[in-house]
């Protein structure tokens, strides 16, 4: 089950952060999403060693926890796209798919010539898009 | 299969297995070699085969020598032991060490002995042959007999035997033998892998059989990867280990996996030992038969640990370690019912540590690559931040949790991980102390002051106390429940979760559906409280001191035992989890990670008093949640850090928290709060401060200045500057003094400037419009610096300025990131020129004035791109130049007409451009009132100005326009003239004045008319009148012949001061020349003469003026001695003449009948000889002329400045007055130059020139004269009686004739009519060409009465000089 889904600019500010649990708080996600930026950066500036495609956008699971499991993604603008999920098996194609999706959602939101790039998305519509991704998520991809 | 007993590595495990080289000394040889051949151990260059039959380097290879007697050999002889489970640990090479010094001997006992030991075995061997020989004939027994051996024994594929020489000196047979010996071990190994490798696959073949063991399959595998270790073949080792693993993995998770036991209920089973291989005889297994998972997967990691270990590779083992004890973790989740109490916590918490010990102790950062380090750092971080994790849920377990700071991190890893569900929830101690001492603890106090911002955040999944009794009642009532399974309450549909701490807790929502599944028998407080007669449910304090007791009973780490027996040892080793966390974390890449848990740290100091180490710690954390903008985070940080530097009296540290703060999202902080912290700040900056205190509020400050081009000043000018602030204080801000610096930009002291705002503004919250005042400033582009605001003790400051006004246009404050900032142009807000010339006042007219006349002056002021705003302009005169200093000036807007007649420039015209547009669009450089005055003003009509002592202000619409101020002048004729004039004998014109007619000029400012007067006597002729005037030679050159008159005497002087710019600190001063002048300026000629004394005179009046002037009315006042022949009263003829209409600058002529009228004449002479000037006014003719201007000044005409009830009938007079002079009637001599001679004259050869003078008339000519001529030096005349001397003088030119011949001298002339005489003159003359002959001129007698006739030649022509030769024949003789 997905719990957060995050979206980071490209100085590591947060855009859009949306806890999927009804739980008012959503601060330890605001940690767990900025501590995984630690991650990104050490995947990226590491990506010979760790055998990460410099052209790929998934950059996979980022936390081995016990409870929680933290995938990232990474656009070529470098846009982040962080997700938290307690699943503790899901598939590698999902995600990849979820992000995928996350990111088209995006780039439709920053698109918005009333949106400010770097500053916080606060678009409903975007909200909503994005809520309908992480409920398909894990469902066959739509054809 | 038979299940062969498990091996027993214990005795081995703790000496390193060696490879064992057999020793067979068959003549106790071997002490003798044993030392050189021990001294080589380890073997520095064998190279063994790997698995994949790769020829592989090993280097210190160890083997053990052992001699073939020795017991442990012994006992390991084949059918002792099992091939399998012990073949590896057999010799890998037999040295069979012998000696001989005899042929028959050898063949008769050693070689039949050899034969033996070598055929006794399959194992690799070789000789050894020791030679003892000293002695040439001993070494050459030895030598065949070695050779025998070698034929005996060695083969051509294989070497079998090498010879020692005791006493020889060649010691390279050591290293021959160590050859030897590794190629022995090498073929073994092969031999042995190959047999191992064969039985692995054939249990691997037979894996999926149901009566597979695995323990068998365990064996064989570890006894290869032992086989691997004993030759140094680490990681083959190391890959037997790894697929010993995965099969058991494999094994484990089948689904028809016998359910064995778990294991892990051992004493002491808690404290990991996933290091320690030892701990647990692997014996165990066999005795029970199977393999116990707990101990099983430990010992496996030991095991690869312990081969990492020895490859060097500390850091793969952190690696390996980490995703182990994840993965142990989760298995013991699974067994969690089954286990000890939190046995999963103590087991983790055990298991990072001492792996996070060994792995420390072993890593050297010296041989390992950068990034290696780093991640094993971050590892290290991970893994003391997982057992930290894990402690901090066993501490909130037994109470402890008030210690624990509830910040996101700790929140983040805590409220999703579960309780531990235990199968059954500890029982209560028996002593009752504990519950009491977990009740006593109180919940802490919540935070006073800034602390209230932070979220209280939940520590805990769900609430202790339900999970704890469901546990308990499932004993008794909670199976039911236990089957519709409440866990599912777990941590993903877990509500909002309570603090752990809040014993009453109130009822979670999504406790709700558990009642109509689970009826009576739901689990929640409540419910449970009816089912008391079962059992009562334990209360929090119990709960807690039921835990506390399991875990300090059962817990066998001693460290941990300590840590959390009491609150101090917990935080302690909290305290030490956390940094060394922290600081593994600060080594690696993981900042972020390592500053969180600095925050952790400072929250540890902050409850214990370190106020001083947790601010600083804190800083750290606000600096990166600041940086990069997680204000929600920050938002839980920021009010401690400020609470630290509040009791610390760190009042800069305090204040500027305050402002981060206040310049967060609003999100997180209620308006409430931001009013409170903004009246905190005040209070503070009014009192309360020792020291002031600068603060940067860049975050909360912003400004800009407005959009649209630079503010344009000239150099040297004050000016204001209007500034946009950006408040985002919560309310009003007033501050004492505002002021901004300004920097410049290219140029070289890169000096800022300092200015202040106009007055101490009030700052509302949001857009706030800031007058900034300008002092003069440099030449030079400025932009904006830095915004500083005084409150009291506090200087704020703001280095942010926004360029761009999208943003502000929106209403809010502009983007304080840095997007885009490398497009960010440097926004200049100020450009101050170079001094330059900002205005120009030049004359609209500076000619063509009238004298006498109120004249308008125009004075174009034209600013140069700089605003005249309140400009004065100052008028003086120079001498002999009226002006009216309290007048009223006319202003109007420049012309282009008039600029192109006066000079056309292209600032004019844009100048216009400017105006033009201001009227229409309005401006918005200017104030709204300002463009308002403009626009009431018609440019079609001269605005009127009043002058007060020479000064007039300029109105604001002339401040950028080009306009003209017209001002009154009247300029007097010079006084002077007429003392000129009348030193002149022969000019007999004097200046003509104009005159003004009274009715026009009511407050005619012409004190006197000027009048010339002549000099000339009254015998003067016209002739000589008109010569005057024709050469104007012999005066003082006021008339040239080209008919223009430039007079000095018309120049006058009109000083113009300008005070403008700011506050009239800039002066303009120019000096205007202005040219007066009379309409006219009148020629006489006498055009025709009478015999009778009647003559025509004409009056030629050259118009001044650039307009046509109408002459309405002319008259003509004559002189005594003269009347007009027609009685015409002096008006021209004919009559109908008049008016008349003069163009500019054109002439006419006026034509006057006159007769000589002796008896005025007389009147006039005795008035004149008797020298009283009364009648000297009579003395002169004088011309009054009536006229009129046409055209106005602004057309460059000069009319007089006229009255408004003036009317267009008004004419103006002009007169003029010049002196006519007798007619000449009769001639008395004749001059005639007799003709020369044909032949035209040569250089140098003489002429002969002669005059014929006659006397026309009888008397004394000379004698006329005598009057004019008494004060000359001229002789006087000797008269004899009938003839006259007449003196006469040559004129000719000295650089053309020599004249032979006296100049001047006196001639006779008798007085008879017709008396005549020639006179002759040789002359030579000196040049070639044509030259004006000679001239006799009779100087006694005045040029009028000579009558020259016949005229003489204008020019003679002269050849040059004839070529002189004595050769040359004359032509002509």
């Amino acid at each position: 089950m997905i719990v957060c889904v995050a979206v980071v600019g490209h100085n590591n500010n947060p855009l859009y952060l949306q806890s999927f649990i009804d739980d008012d708080n959503t601060l330890k996600f605001h940690y767990i999403v900025h501590c995984s930026l630690d991650v990104i950066e050490e995947k990226v500036s590491n990506s010979k060693r760790a055998g990460v495609n410099l052209n790929e956008t998934f950059l996979g699971l980022l936390y081995p926890t016990e409870d929680y499991k933290v995938y990232g993604y990474m656009s070529n603008t470098k846009i982040k796209f962080v997700l938290v999920t307690t699943d503790q098996d899901s598939r590698d194609a999902d995600v990849r798919n979820f992000f995928r999706r996350l990111h088209a959602a995006y780039v439709d939101a920053a698109s918005n010539p009333f949106h400010v790039p770097g500053k916080k998305i606060t678009s409903a519509v975007f909200a909503e898009r994005v809520g309908n991704i992480v409920k398909s998520f894990g469902a066959p991809a739509p054809a | 299969m038979a299940t062969p007993p498990l091996p027993q590595p214990a005795v081995a495990k703790k000496s390193p297995e060696r490879l064992i080289v057999a020793i067979e000394d068959v003549n106790d040889l071997w002490e003798s070699i044993r030392g050189n051949l021990e001294a080589r151990v380890p073997f520095k260059k064998a190279s063994l085969n790997n698995k994949a039959r790769n020829l592989v380097l090993v280097d210190k290879l160890v083997v053990e020598f052992v001699q073939t007697t020795d017991a442990r050999l012994r006992r390991g002889l084949p059918g002792e032991q099992s091939l399998l489970s012990y073949g590896f640990r057999r010799p890998y090479a037999w040295l069979i060490v012998v000696t001989c010094d005899d042929l028959d001997e050898y063949k008769n006992l050693l070689k039949p002995r050899l034969k033996t030991i070598v055929q006794a075995e399959d194992h690799e061997w070789f000789i050894v042959f020791v030679s003892k020989a000293t002695t040439d004939s001993a070494v050459k027994i030895s030598k065949r007999v070695y050779s025998r051996i070698e034929g005996d024994f060695s083969s051509k594929k294989r070497e079998r035997c090498c010879k020692v020489d005791l006493h020889g000196p060649d010691t390279s047979v050591w290293e021959e033998i160590e050859l030897k010996i590794v190629e022995c071990i090498r073929y073994s190994l092969d031999r042995r892998v190959q047999y191992y490798e064969e039985e692995v696959r054939k249990l691997s073949e037979n894996r999926f059989m149901p009566a597979w063991n695995f323990c068998n399959f365990f064996t064989v595998k570890e006894s290869l990867a032992f086989m691997f270790e004993m030759a140094n073949l680490r990681e083959d080792a190391l890959r037997e280990y790894d697929e010993l693993e995965q099969i058991y993995s494999e094994t484990v998770n089948a689904p028809h996996a016998n359910t064995s036991a778990f294991g892990g209920l051992d004493a002491g089973d808690d404290c990991a030992a996933l290091l320690d291989g030892t701990r647990k005889p692997v014996s165990q297994f066999a005795a029970d038969g199977t393999v116990r998972e707990f101990d099983f997967r430990q010992y496996l990691f030991s095991r690869q640990a312990s081969l990492l270990f020895n490859l060097l590779r500390p850091a793969e083992v952190s690696g390996r370690g980490h995703s182990f004890i994840i993965l142990f973790a989760k298995i013991l989740t699974q067994h969690e019912k089954d286990l000890p109490f939190c046995m999963r916590e103590i087991w983790v918490i055990t298991a990072c540590l001492a792996l996070v010990k060994a792995t420390s102790r072993r890593f050297s950062a010296a041989i390992v690559t950068p990034d290696t380090v780093k991640d094993f750092y971050r590892l290290q971080g991970d893994l003391y931040s997982y057992a930290r994790t894990k402690l901090m849920r066993l501490a909130d377990l037994i109470g402890y949790g008030h210690n624990i700071e509830t910040s996101p991190c700790n929140s983040a890893a805590l409220s999703m991980l579960p309780w531990p569900r235990p199968a059954v929830w500890p029982a209560l101690p028996p002593d009752i102390s504990r519950v009491q001492a977990k009740e006593q603890i109180s919940p802490p106090k919540l935070s006073e002051g800034l602390g209230r911002l932070r979220k209280q955040l939940s520590l805990s999944p769900t609430v202790l106390l339900r999970e704890a009794n469901r546990r308990r009642a499932s004993l008794s009532v909670g199976n039911l429940a236990e089957m519709l399974d409440l866990s599912r309450l777990s941590l993903k549909e877990s509500p909002a979760a309570d603090a752990a701490d809040s014993a009453p807790a109130p009822l979670p929502p999504s406790t709700l559906p558990d009642e109509p599944i689970s009826g009576a028998h739901s689990s929640s407080p409540e419910v449970l409280q009816k089912q008391n007669s079962i059992e009562p449910p334990m209360k929090l304090p119990e709960v807690q001191a039921a835990a506390e007791h399991a875990l300090l009973t059962s817990i066998s780490d001693e460290t941990l035992r300590m840590a959390l027996s009491s609150v101090e040892g917990f935080e302690d080793f909290f305290l030490e989890l956390t940094r060394a966390a922290a600081d593994n974390f600060h080594r690696s890449w993981r900042k972020r990670h390592g500053v969180v848990l600095d925050g952790e740290v400072a929250a540890v100091h902050y409850r214990r008093g370190a106020l001083d180490a947790a601010a600083k710690l804190y800083e750290k954390v606000c600096a990166l949640y600041g940086s990069e903008g997680w204000h929600a985070l920050l938002v839980q940080v920021l009010p401690r850090l400020s609470e630290c530097q509040k009791k610390l009296s760190d009042w800069a540290g305090y204040l500027s928290s305050c402002i981060k703060l206040l310049s967060l999202d609003p999100g997180p902080i209620s308006n409430e709060d931001r009013s409170s912290i903004q009246a905190e700040i005040v209070k503070l900056a009014h009192g309360g401060l020792p020291v002031p205190v600068s603060l940067d509020v860049s975050t909360l400050i912003t400004f800009a200045a407005r959009g649209g081009p630079p503010l344009e000043l000239c150099e040297g000018d004050p000016g204001t500057l209007m500034v946009t602030v950006w408040s985002g204080f919560p309310d009003d801000i007033i501050m004492d003094s505002l002021s901004l610096t300004l920097v410049t930009t290219f140029t070289a002291d890169e000096g800022t400037k300092v200015v202040k705002s106009v007055d101490a503004p009030v700052l509302q919250p949001g857009k706030n419009r800031v007058l900034m005042t300008l002092p003069p400033q440099k030449p030079g582009s400025y932009v904006l610096g830095v915004l500083t605001g005084h409150i009291g003790q506090v200087k704020l400051r703001s280095h942010t300025y926004c360029t761009t006004s999208a943003a502000s246009s929106k209403g809010g404050p502009p983007d304080s990131d840095d997007y885009l900032s490398n497009e960010k142009p440097l926004r200049t807000v100020l450009e101050v020129a170079k001094p330059r010339a900002l205005v120009e006042i030049k004359p609209a007219i500076t000619k063509g004035l009238l004298f006498g006349e109120p004249q308008w002056v125009g004075l174009i002021v034209r600013p140069l791109n700089y605003s005249l705003e309140g400009a004065r302009v100052h008028i003086s005169t120079g001498p002999n130049l009226q002006f009216l200093s309290d007048q009223t000036a006319l202003l109007e807007v420049s012309k282009p007409l008039l600029a192109e007649a006066n000079a056309p420039s292209s600032t004019d015209i844009d100048g216009m451009k400017t105006f033009h547009n201001m009227l229409e669009n309005g401006d918005s450089l200017n104030t709204d009132d300002n463009v308002n005055g403009i626009l009431d003003y018609d440019t079609d009509m001269p605005q009127h100005l009043l002058m007060k002592d020479g000064s007039v202000e300029l109105p604001d619409w002339a401040r950028m326009v080009a306009s003209v101020l017209w001002v009154q002048v009247k300029a007097d004729s010079d006084d002077t003239l007429c003392s000129h004039f009348s030193g002149d004998p022969h000019l007999s014109s004097p200046p003509p004045s104009p005159k003004k007619v009274p009715l026009m000029s009511p407050d005619s400012q012409i004190k006197g008319l000027t009048t010339a007067s002549s000099a000339n006597g009254p015998h003067a002729t016209a002739d000589s009148l008109h010569e005057s005037l024709q050469h104007g030679t012999t005066g003082q050159g006021h008339v040239l012949p080209n008919g223009s008159l430039v007079s000095r005497f018309g120049m006058k002087t009109l000083k113009v001061k300008m005070e403008f710019g700011v506050s009239r600190s800039r002066l303009y001063e120019r000096t205007i020349a202005l040219q007066f002048t009379h309409p006219f300026r009148i020629s006489t000629r006498i055009v025709s003469r009478g015999n009778d004394g009647r003559f025509l005179l004409q009056i030629t009046l050259n118009s001044q003026l650039a307009a046509a002037v109408t002459i309405q009315s002319a008259n003509l006042l004559l002189q005594p001695g003269f009347a007009h022949v027609n009685n015409h009263e002096g008006h021209p003829t004919p009559a109908w003449l008049l008016p008349l209409s003069v163009s500019a600058s054109s002439e006419c002529a006026l034509l006057f009948a006159i007769r000589s009228d002796p008896v005025t004449a007389k009147d006039g002479d005795s008035d004149h000889r008797s020298g009283s000037g009364a009648g000297h006014q009579r003395q002169v003719s004088c011309l009054n002329i009536h006229y009129k201007v046409s055209g106005n000044h602004e057309a460059g005409v000069q009319a007089p400045v006229t009255d408004s009830v003036a009317n267009s009938e008004s004419y103006l007079k002009f007169s003029s007055s010049f002196h006519l002079k007798m007619p000449v009637l009769e001639q008395l001599v004749a001059v005639g130059m007799l003709p020369v001679p044909s032949q035209c004259p040569r250089v140098g050869q003489q002429v002969v020139f002669q005059w014929r003078v006659e006397r026309l008339k009888e008397g004394w000519a000379a004698s006329q004269q005598q009057e004019s001529t008494e004060k000359t030096f001229l002789p006087r005349a000797h008269s004899d009686q009938g003839s006259e001397d007449l003196y006469y003088e040559l004129k000719a030119n000295e650089e053309y004739w020599m004249i032979a011949g006296r100049r001047k001298g006196f001639i006779s002339l008798p007085q008879s009519v017709g008396s005549r005489i020639v006179l002759s003159m040789a002359c030579v003359p000196l040049v070639a060409g044509h030259v004006h002959p000679p001239a006799l001129r009779l100087v006694n007698i005045g040029r009028a009465h000579v009558s020259r006739s016949p005229a003489g030649p204008h020019l003679v022509c002269i050849l040059p000089p004839a070529p002189c030769s004595a050769l040359c024949i004359r032509k002509i003789i």
